[in-house]
């Protein structure tokens, strides 16, 4: 499903971001990506949804060459992925419906359907009864959770979490990760999740790969915190 | 194709809820465009009131030709085809000598002291010669002189030629200072879009996020600015219909003389105010255009 090979990324102020990276992650897994501020998972993330290009390398998303994409076919290469963002970056000016509904009505869907897929997903995200309030007035945990019903409407094949509980108390971050899961498990969909949250890695373990100063430094299946010096 | 269309009732909708959402700004634009409209409302009324009069002047322009007293009268109608083959003549009339002196006697204040001098009537037989169009008086009074038999061929001079001229500048002049407030227009408009844009600069990037290409972020854009160009057009037009039909009753259909005829307010209202609407949906639009595409460059 994605697939890295000797990918580098150098930022023209000489920031060395990622060197010579490979990676493999197959349909239907759920990974964290782990590593310190600084280590190159933003940068990984940018060159996953198309936002960077990577100087030396080849980036394949569904079987997509990201980085060989024009500018103009980006936006329709992304709505093959769904982006959870910390900030969750949701529309201030529409509602948690509408908000949901947009990424549907960018690819032009019949409304009928358009209603239809996104009370399906209210329910997955158990906001059903929060669809016309507008996002200020949702907790964090239930923006976060909306900004994954968004990003998973149009039924992405893969979704990518940027720190997804990183502005959420345990209790909150519990119930973003067990959605995540969920999502994971009856839709199908591979999911990449960047985190800090060393208690959930450790708690629901599942494939990591950490990385450092642009390197991979561990790849283990069985997951958990990696600490190293 | 069919998508585009399909999307334009959610589009609408969306600006809609745009221009209302955003009610302090939508309202700022539209304000923007009305008082730039009114301005060119304002303009279109003395420009096309301007012209009517003009043209008005330039169609009573005459060339007055005196007859030499030694022509006889079989030798008139050679010199009447003469004057009408000459090109841009459009009617000769003749007036002999007896009617001028009616004219005279009529016209001047003191045309009665002339009654004695009747019987030796000291003026000349006439043509009056219309022409199309006043750019060619000079031409033609030239062309004119040169027919034998011809005394005197007058049309008032430079001092008709200045007044022509002057028209002319009006004209030109007004039509540029139309055009100047329609980009003026524009440039008010796109700044105050862009200050909306700008505040929403954003929700651009989320909707890039979710995959929205370029056309799907700026229909709204455009579609609200062109709703904001049509609010703004009705005042303008508003006080044009009424204004216009009020100025026209009080001034009983003159402009202080009766050579400055107003236009009959019927069609010219109903002219001026869809013009007026059309030129705040377009300049609207435009503005929008020009400010959202700033925005949605092709980056990644």
């Amino acid at each position: 499903m994605i697939h890295l090979e000797n990918v580098s990324k150098i930022y023209t102020n000489g920031v060395h971001a990622l060197k010579n990276v490979n990676i493999d992650i197959e349909e239907g897994e759920f990974v964290y990506i782990i590593g310190p501020t600084g280590s190159g998972k933003s940068t990984f993330i940018k060159l996953l949804d198309g936002e960077e290009i990577p100087d030396t390398g080849t980036v394949l998303v569904a079987d997509i060459n990201v980085g060989k994409l024009k500018h103009s076919k980006v936006p329709y290469y992304r709505r093959n992925i769904g982006v959870v963002f910390q900030d969750f970056r949701l529309l201030p000016n529409l509602t948690i419906f509408e908000n949901i509904a947009f990424a549907l009505e960018v690819l032009g869907t019949d409304r009928i359907e358009v209603r239809k897929r996104v009370r399906e997903v209210l329910t997955l995200v158990q906001l059903d009864e929060k669809a016309k309030a507008f996002p200020r007035e949702l907790s964090g945990g239930q923006q976060q959770r909306a900004t994954i019903g968004r990003a998973i409407v149009n039924k992405p094949k893969v979704l990518i979490a940027d720190e997804p509980t990183g502005n959420l108390d345990p209790a909150m971050s519990k119930e973003v990760i067990d959605l995540l899961e969920a999502i994971n498990k009856e839709e199908g969909t591979t999911i990449l999740m960047v985190t800090h949250d060393k208690a959930l890695v450790d708690l629901h373990k599942k494939r990591t790969i950490a990385l450092d100063q642009g390197f991979v430094v561990a790849d283990i299946m069985k997951g958990g915190y990696i600490k190293h010096d | 194709m069919i998508k585009f269309f399909k999307l334009i009732p959610y589009h609408f909708n969306n600006a809609c809820k745009s221009i209302y959402r955003n009610l302090a700004m939508s309202f700022s634009s539209a304000t923007a465009v009305s008082v730039t409209l009114l301005l060119v409302m304002l303009f279109l009324v003395i420009a096309v009131n301007l012209s009517s009069v003009s043209d008005k002047i330039e169609k009573s322009v005459q060339i007055f030709v005196q007859i030499d007293n030694i022509v006889s009268e079989e030798e008139y109608d050679a010199i009447e085809e003469s004057i009408k083959s000459i090109e841009n003549v459009t009617v000769v009339e003749y007036s002999n000598k007896e009617e001028q002196f009616d004219l005279l006697v009529a016209d001047e204040q003191a045309g009665s002291e002339y009654e004695l001098l009747r019987e030796e009537n000291p003026l000349l037989n006439a043509f009056y010669v219309d022409i199309t169009s006043g750019e060619h008086l000079e031409a033609v009074n030239a062309e004119v002189l040169e027919i034998e038999g011809v005394y005197n061929s007058d049309y008032g001079g430079t001092s008709a030629n200045y007044l022509m001229e002057a028209f002319e500048t009006i004209r030109l002049g007004g039509g540029l200072f139309v055009v100047i407030l329609c980009f003026l227009a524009i440039f008010l408009i796109s700044n105050t879009i862009k200050i909306t844009i700008h505040s929403r600069s954003d929700e651009i990037a989320i909707m890039r996020h979710v995959g929205a290409d370029n056309t799907f972020i700026k229909m709204p854009f455009m579609m609200e600015g062109m709703m904001i160009g049509l609010i703004g057009s009705i005042a303008p037009i508003l006080i044009l219909v009424f204004g216009y039909q009020y100025l026209y009753n009080v001034l009983g259909g003159n402009f202080f003389s009766s050579l400055l005829e107003m236009q009959s307010p019927t069609p010219f209202v109903l002219y001026a105010s869809l013009t007026l609407l059309g030129l705040g949906a377009l300049v609207g639009m435009v503005g929008s255009f020009l400010s959202v595409n700033k925005y949605v460059k092709w980056k990644r």
